[in-house]
Parts: structure tokens; C-alpha cells; sequence
């Protein structure tokens, strides 16, 4: 585990003041338990937003050293053609479901590389970084194919 | 967190990535993929035609999946069991320390410490999110305690009537608008992230309100949010309340 222990058990400390604090507004609508990843889920969402500007983050900048040049005409290219209906199909398409699952994990949750790797429970030796390069290289590959570009 | 700079207005390259693998409008709720594809019933066809071709969905799912199942993995084990350990330990001091919302109904809270949910495997599950969540090395301060607002749990059958924003929406609202209520002479206007969470709270003397620039941010596409309007006479004491009225901006 390479995490911070301490850290994790604010978190959860965090997350289960928060539900107690909360408890009454708990109406039976769903599952206790899924009230509960609710709250615990945006928290830790937040905690990860909030790391992301700080100093010390770097998953951006090994995100992009992972990105040679020329997968970065992949989303321009899109762009000029309606780019997320696209992208969208190419997803369904191309990527297998760890890859969709990564992309979506690290570019709409916002969740560093390796905390998506252990929460997917990756065991290849690079984790998600190695999904996200394999998606966007699918995703070039499949923009080319189809002479969008 | 990978955003590149804008230019030329055009969406960057992690906002078209954003968007394609982001929520869309069919896009089920917690509560709807816990009721049609976590417990196993079979949704309607609409529902699971959506489920079945949406990554979002699916990736959501699994991790609702995951926090009801509880599986550690091996190298989880020790460290989850270290966070359960401390929880308990502390647990006199965190609760006692927190005075819960007047009005307390007994049975629920001191239910929460003793009901079969807080058992060392719902810790643990607890555990495994948070754990998972964490990577690197980041020594916060202490988790920030959201005092307990008694003045505010006084309710009245008055309501008020948000006017705006409320529904799904095309674009993030610029202010709140409300219908005024007798007596208020200044009202206290609250934005809620669904599960509760305060992101902003103001007040005002008028029936309407601004949302500052860093709030509009925080209206982002897909996400529901909630507002709520309590309004106040002139010797403070709460007239009327609105009702938590959802809100979703529109991808």
C-alpha cells in the first residue's frame, strides 16, 4: 500500500462524522449503505479535487509524459467533428472495459493514476497509466482509420 | 486537475475527454443503479439498454458494487484493519465531541453505534474507498467538524416557492430567485450538493441572490444540485423554509 494510512483515517473519520451529522436527513429512499457510499464518495471526490491544485500533485504532468505528440491530435481532430458524439461511439467501439473504466475514472472523477490502479485492482505494472495510453492510441488509431483527420 | 489552458474558446483536450466519458442525460442515479443494476432486478429496457452501453454507468456501478461487497484485497487487509481499529478507539470522542442536530431522535443516533451497519466490515468497506481514494502522501490538517446549526432545524409549515433555477437547466444559473414570504425581512439561501453537503451559503434582504463567480464553477454538467431558501422575521426567528429543490445543469 503506498498511501498515507494516517491520512485515509481522517478521511474515513471524515466521511462517518459526516454521516452522523446527517443522519435524519437519511429517508430509507435507498439502501443505508448506499446513502453512505453517497456521502463517502463525494468526499473523497472533493479531497481529490482539492489535492489537484496543490503543489506536490503531479499526475497531470506524468499524464502528459506519457502523451507522445501525436496522440495529441486525437481530441483536435474530434473536436472539429462533434467531438464528444464521436468520441463517444469510439469508446464503445474501441476500448475494452478496463480502458472505458480508467478514462472515465481519471478524466471525469478527476482520480490519480494510482489510486485508480489499486481501486480497479490493476496488477499489470503500470496500472491505469498503461490504459490510458492504450485508449488514446486506440482512439488515434480508430480517428485515422476513419480519415477523419 | 489535467485541465490545459483555454484558448480560443475551443474546449481543451481534457474537456472533450471529460465530456465523452462523462455523465449524459440518461445517465442513472446512485439511487437508480442500486435499485436496477446493483441488486440484481432487471431494470426496464430502457434503463438497461443505457447501462449496457454507457462506460460511465458501468464504471459507477462497479464501484457502488464494490463499497456494498466489501472484498479486501490482500495488501488492504492490514491497513483497513488499522483505520477500523482507530475508528473505535475514538469513536467516544469524535460522537461526544459532535453534538448531533437538535431535535435528536434518539433511536437513531444512539442506534448508530450499535446497529448491525457499524459492524467492522462496514468499517472496513468505509476503509477500502477511502484507502483507495488516497495515494499519495497528503498530511491534512484535522478533518474540518461541521458544527451543528440549531437555529435552523425550527421548521414551519410556511413554504416557499423557489422560482429558479430548478429542474434541468441549459445553463449555470447566474442567481437564486425565490417567492417572497410574509413577515421575512431577510432570508438565508443555501446550496447542497445531493447527499447534503453546504457548497455555499449567503444571505439577503431580497427575494433574489447572486452566485458568486467560485459557486457558478461548482454548477457543473450532470451534477444535481439542491437549494433551499429559509426566511427569517425581524426577531430572527425562522417564518418559512423552502423545500430542497433540485437542479441539473444540462451537458
Amino acid at each position: 500500500m503506498t498511501g498515507d494510512v494516517n491520512s485515509a483515517a481522517d478521511l474515513a473519520q471524515d466521511v462517518f462524522l459526516k454521516a452522523f451529522q446527517r443522519l435524519n436527513s437519511f429517508r430509507g429512499d435507498s439502501k443505508f449503505s448506499t446513502w453512505l457510499y453517497s456521502i463517502a464518495r463525494n468526499r473523497c471526490m472533493d479531497e481529490m479535487r482539492s489535492r489537484a491544485v496543490r503543489p506536490d500533485e503531479t499526475t497531470g504532468v506524468v499524464l502528459e509524459q506519457l502523451i507522445d505528440s501525436s496522440l495529441e491530435q486525437v481530441p483536435r481532430t474530434l473536436e472539429r467533428q462533434e467531438s464528444a458524439r464521436a468520441l463517444r461511439q469510439l469508446i464503445q467501439e474501441e476500448l475494452d472495459e478496463t480502458e472505458a473504466k480508467v478514462m472515465t475514472l481519471h478524466y471525469v472523477d478527476e482520480l490519480p493514476l494510482d489510486s485508480i490502479t489499486r481501486l480497479l485492482g490493476l496488477e499489470n505494472p503500470s496500472g491505469a497509466k498503461a490504459y490510458v495510453v492504450s485508449a488514446r492510441r486506440k482512439l488515434q488509431r480508430s480517428v485515422s482509420r476513419r480519415d477523419w483527420a | 486537475m489535467n485541465g490545459a489552458p483555454m484558448s480560443n474558446n475551443k474546449p481543451t483536450e481534457n474537456q472533450i475527454l471529460q465530456a465523452a466519458f462523462g455523465p449524459g442525460d440518461h445517465c442513472l442515479s446512485v439511487e437508480q443503479l442500486e435499485k436496477c443494476v446493483v441488486d440484481g432486478s432487471i431494470p426496464p429496457a430502457p434503463l438497461a439498454a443505457h447501462v449496457e452501453s454507457c462506460t460511465y454507468c458501468q464504471t459507477q456501478a462497479q464501484l457502488l458494487r464494490e463499497f456494498g461487497a466489501g472484498t479486501l484485497r490482500e495488501t488492504e487487509t492490514e491497513v483497513v484493519e488499522l483505520i477500523t481499529a482507530r475508528l473505535r478507539a475514538r469513536s467516544n470522542e469524535i460522537f461526544q465531541a459532535t453534538k448531533p442536530q437538535v431535535e435528536v431522535q434518539e433511536p437513531w443516533w444512539r442506534a448508530f453505534w450499535s446497529a448491525p451497519w457499524l459492524s467492522p466490515a462496514v468499517l472496513a468497506l468505509a476503509g477500502i474507498l477511502v484507502v483507495a481514494a488516497i495515494s499519495l502522501q497528503m498530511r491534512n490538517s484535522a478533518p474540518s467538524l461541521h458544527t451543528p446549526r440549531p437555529d435552523q432545524e425550527v421548521l414551519r409549515s410556511n413554504t416557499i416557492s423557489v422560482i429558479a433555477p430548478s429542474g434541468d437547466i441549459r445553463e449555470a444559473p447566474d442567481e437564486i430567485r425565490w417567492q417572497g414570504a410574509p413577515n421575512a425581512v431577510r432570508y438565508e439561501v443555501r446550496l447542497l450538493e445531493v447527499d447534503g453537503a453546504e457548497l455555499w451559503k449567503e444571505e439577503t434582504v431580497q427575494n433574489r441572490i447572486e452566485l458568486p463567480a467560485a459557486v457558478r464553477t461548482r454548477v457543473v454538467p450532470a451534477k444535481t444540485l439542491l437549494c433551499q431558501v429559509l426566511a427569517f422575521d425581524s426577531s430572527g426567528h425562522p417564518v418559512a423554509q423552502s423545500g430542497a429543490v433540485r437542479f441539473r445543469l444540462l451537458q
